[in-house]
């Protein structure tokens, strides 16, 4: 299913009475917008991005620095602060709206609806409390059960994470462990309360590529295994191509590209997502120069008005000194650009 | 600079500011403001002597404030009283800043051995009550403006070498300085032109606090008696003149050179609070 | 032990590491040893960063060193720049000893071999000019007079794909990737013949690391530069370098030329490294990742510091680690089941 592109397309999923539709989207944000007030003046971090998720669906969303994906991720999740607002748009979980939802709602909404993995594992993990203490102070938090139940659900936890001596971990604190495992404790907090939606921040980013391998693993198993939507963020199109059903690319705050992943990869329309992939090292011949693009990612604050792209595209006209709309080029794949490419791309070197 | 611009927008910090340069304006012109110089005896008559605030003098000026046992006009007295105060503790600060900086980026720089004799002789100076050190050195020394700011920059340093030696410790590990000796610049280079102008931040903050913690000291001292001559009497001195007459009639000679420190120290320390508080929030940058 | 080097006069090799250690300790305090008296025990903190590295680099030769966490390739970097005196063995640039562990500090040898260090935001002093931060190195050394520095600053900006007229502005007000060309126009300032870069793409946007590695290529070529390039990344490392040398856990388990590593990698570990790579047009995969965590260093394992984790695993390879044997093809492994 493509990125809905405006209130019009949604709407006409809606059934005669107006109601939600009986098979609605896990997820449905639509025309979302949030911002930072700062000193140097109001920098929009996300500007207007609509999504659908489906149940046990992957999405990956790729972008820069600068990009808003991150920005993205928090907002869906309500921990957006001051000076940060989400000032236009609506989020859609399970028909429940989240966008100006009262704290109290959100948090009953976070843990047993929606969680979140971060780049950093200490961030979801207090490291001055033991592990055991921050899994079961999450299941008390959210449910009614005695301490003997949420210790119980807490090994088994650490252990479907693949966490090796689990009852003697438990008791440990977050120092005492790796990076790799740190990331699977997270994972395992962040997954007992039995959440419909995780979000995974960079999770594998400051990770070694074995271990990463490793959690990427558990992410496809756990997935498959509960029926878990996941929305993997990431700069990494490579980590995205291997875990995602869909993929949405963000450029300045927008996205400017979304489909399945295969299409997307073999078929990039978007010059930003065509050049992202023929840049890497593997596309390329080895000792040759790569094929790169100009330039750098706009700063959220000089943001040109137009296509943001466009100072860097090799393909920009005249027409480009206007914004582009998400247009749909096939069924599920929307291209927001003036110029798409239609060709499929390059192929690969093999290796 | 940012710095400035968001130091601006504190309205405490704006009037900490403002008071601040108001004592510096009132010390550094002093003999120009100043009805009456104190110290120039031709100037004096003990027919003035104790007149209560508002009085009329004998040379046609008003007594603002009062005047002392001697005749001398309270208010002249505060003005050239701060100029004193502050010369002996910005120079007895600035003094320290050189020599606790040097030691704090050696020991840094250096680490191991160095490192921990320096830091062990700052432990050293630190567990002792300032008082305690100033008063048993000018006791030795005698009395004296250099001899009272030796007193001040030997209890004072410390607190520069232990500053400096911790956001030093911190930069050394930092890739531009790498970089620096990748370029194989001499020790001393690294250290003053790349290091020091990194560790300058925190710095800042110390001085200011620290000048108004010498004034409160030098005040002390004075108070007690020693430090700086009759000669050169400095806000101490002069609360101390009027201390036994305090309880009889003519506060005046005590209060208002008392109000006039605690303005300048009070002044000085909203100041120092402020960059401090600025400074934290962009060093976690 | 050096695979295409080997044989080459003394002279002819650019850089070459010897028999090269660091190993981190911390002796006991005199507390620790009262303690230790006491009969209470105290651990001896000892850390073998890097053991028994040779390695020879031969003149324009780019040479990628690959690991991950703990390998050691950070620390040899800075052993091979002489930020950091190894323990035992040396480093001789064109048979001159040049480590910081030698005596004598030939200061015209040791200034061929600069460095790029991999976060361009802390490499670049913040409170100084950028055109001061390029001429400083060589104006101190005499390369440059005062009057031609700012020629040179503007060439050497031009060099780098940057505007001249930025000379007078501070790190802060370029991006990463422009900043990490200011760094790499500092290193060359001085006129080096040896560049080890330290991860020089990683903090980098993906957009951007292709310059910065095209823009690494081509002043190789231009320059004649002896390249030791430290990753993470295989693939990047096999895209620029002629040699590769994968480390583990401090040693070198695999010497290979880059161009074969791919398709015919000898060692277990490197071949666990290369199914890493994500492929981007391989699409959805089935993960098939190494169990066991990374060792650490400071309790490393018994033997080859692999076998834990090793599918070939065999009783020899837990009692003796396996050395460093050169075989045809300029190739090297350390391992006791190779292929």
């Amino acid at each position: 299913m493509s990125a809905a592109p405006g209130r019009s397309q949604a709407s006409s999923h809606r059934s005669p009475q107006g109601e939600a539709p009986v098979s609605a989207a896990l997820l449905d944000v639509e025309n979302l917008c949030t911002s930072f007030f700062t000193e140097d003046g109001e920098v929009r971090s996300v500007d207007g991005v609509s999504l659908r998720l489906e149940r046990g669906e992957v999405l990956g969303l790729v972008g820069e620095s600068g990009s808003g994906k991150s920005v993205m991720g928090l907002s869906l999740m309500g921990l957006i602060d001051s000076p940060g607002k989400i000032v236009a748009g609506s989020i859609r979980l399970d028909g429940e709206e989240l966008v100006g939802a009262p704290e109290h709602a959100m948090r009953r909404l976070r843990g047993p609806r929606l969680g979140m993995i971060f780049q950093d594992p200490l961030m979801s993990l207090n490291p001055v409390l033991r592990i055991e203490t921050t899994l079961i102070e999450t299941l008390l938090a959210h449910e009614f059960i005695d301490s003997a139940t949420a210790h119980r659900r807490a090994l088994a936890a650490l252990t479907d994470v693949g966490i090796p001596s689990p009852a003697q971990r438990m008791r440990g604190y977050p120092h005492e462990m790796s990076g790799g495992m740190r990331q699977r404790v997270a994972i395992a907090a962040a997954l007992l309360p039995g959440p419909q939606l995780l979000i995974a921040d960079e999770p594998t980013t400051a990770l070694d590529v074995t271990i990463q391998s490793q959690i990427l693993h558990l992410l496809q198993n756990l997935v498959a295994a509960r029926g878990l939507a996941l929305i993997m963020i990431s700069h990494d199109l490579s980590v995205v191509a291997s875990l995602a059903d869909r993929v949405a690319v963000m450029y300045a705050g927008r996205i400017v590209e979304s489909g399945p992943v295969q299409q997307i990869l073999s078929r990039p329309a978007h010059p930003y997502t065509r050049g992202l992939i023929h840049s890497a090292p593997v596309m390329s011949e080895p000792g040759t120069p790569l094929p790169q693009i100009r330039g750098a990612p706009p700063s959220p604050l000089g943001r040109p008005a137009g296509c943001a792209f466009a100072p860097r595209c090799d393909r920009a006209s005249s027409s480009c000194t206007s914004m582009p709309a998400l247009t749909d080029l096939h069924i599920g794949h929307a291209v927001r650009c003036w110029h798409p490419h239609l060709e499929a791309r390059l192929p690969g070197i093999a290796a | 600079m940012r710095l400035v611009r968001a130091y601006m927008r504190n309205r405490m910090a704006l009037f900490g500011l403002l008071l601040m340069l108001v004592v510096l304006f009132l010390a550094v012109f002093a003999p120009w403001i100043a009805p009456q110089n104190p110290y120039d005896l031709k100037q004096l008559s003990l027919m003035d002597a104790r007149r209560p605030p508002g009085t009329e003098s004998m040379a046609g000026f008003t007594f603002v404030l009062g005047t002392d046992a001697l005749g001398r006009d309270i208010w002249s007295g505060i003005l050239y009283g701060l100029r004193i105060s502050l010369t002996v503790a910005v120079v007895s600060a600035l003094v320290a800043l050189t020599i606790g900086s040097t030691l704090g980026l050696t020991a840094a720089w250096r680490g191991g051995r160095t490192d921990a004799l320096i830091m062990r002789i700052v432990d050293l100076q630190m567990s002792f009550p300032s008082i305690l050190v100033a008063l048993i050195l000018l006791a030795v020394l005698g009395r004296g403006v250099d001899k009272t700011i030796i007193a001040l920059v030997t209890v004072q340093w410390a607190y520069y070498a232990r500053t400096i030696r911790a956001s030093a410790m911190i930069e050394r590990e930092k890739e531009y300085i790498e970089a620096a000796s990748c370029m194989r610049l001499g020790a001393w280079r690294i250290m003053t032109r790349h290091l020091l102008p990194n560790c300058l931040p925190p710095l800042m903050v110390v001085v200011t606090v620290q000048i108004a913690h010498a004034i409160s000291l030098e005040a002390t001292l004075s108070f007690l008696g020693i430090g700086l001559p009759e000669t050169e009497p400095s806000l101490g001195l002069l609360i101390a003149s009027g201390y036994a007459h305090l309880l009889t009639g003519t506060y005046w000679i005590s209060i208002f050179p008392g109000i006039a420190l605690l303005i300048a120290i009070f002044a000085i320390n909203l100041v120092a609070d402020h960059l401090r508080d600025l400074l934290n929030p962009r060093l976690a940058r | 032990m050096t695979a295409h080097a080997e044989g080459l006069p003394v002279q002819d090799v650019a850089l070459e590491l010897r028999h090269v250690g660091k190993i981190f300790a911390q002796e006991p305090d005199w507390i620790a040893r009262i303690l230790r008296r006491l009969g209470v025990a105290i651990q001896d903190y000892r850390l073998v960063a890097v053991h028994d590295i040779n390695l020879q680099i031969a003149p324009g030769e780019m040479v990628g060193l690959v690991g991950e966490s703990g390998c050691g390739k950070s620390t040899l970097g800075r052993i091979a720049a002489g930020l950091r005196a190894p323990t035992s063995g040396e480093v001789s640039y064109k048979g001159v000893r040049v480590d910081a562990a030698g005596t004598r500090m030939p200061a015209r040898e040791r200034l061929k071999i600069q460095m790029v260090f991999q976060d361009p935001m802390a490499s670049l002093n913040p409170r100084r000019r950028v055109g001061e931060l390029i001429a400083e190195g060589a104006v101190y050394h005499g390369l440059w007079t005062r009057t031609e520095a700012a020629q040179r600053v503007a060439d050497l900006l031009v060099e780098v794909g940057l505007d001249p007229s930025h000379a007078h502005r501070y790190p802060h007000q370029f991006s990463g990737g422009q900043r990490q060309r200011i760094a790499i126009a500092q290193a060359l300032s001085v006129n080096p013949d040896v560049l080890v870069c330290d991860e020089p793409v990683a903090a980098l946007d993906v957009s951007i690391q292709a310059q910065v590695l095209n823009l690494l290529m081509e002043l190789r070529q231009r320059r004649n530069l002896t390249c030791l390039f430290i990753s993470h990344d295989l693939a990047v490392i096999r895209h620029v370098c002629d040699r590769v040398a994968v480390m583990y856990l401090g040693r070198i388990v695999e010497l290979a030329p880059a161009r074969s590593i791919f398709e015919d990698a000898q060692h277990p570990y490197t071949r666990a490294l290369l199914g890493e790579i994500l492929r981007i047009d391989g699409g959805r995969r089935q993960f098939t990742p190494i169990q066991g965590e990374l060792p650490s260093p400071l309790n490393p394992p018994s033997g080859c510091a692999f076998h834990p984790r090793c599918p070939k695993a065999s009783a020899i390879c837990a009692s003796e680690a396996p050395p460093l044997q050169a075989q045809q093809g300029g190739w090297a492994v350390a391992c006791h089941h190779p292929g």
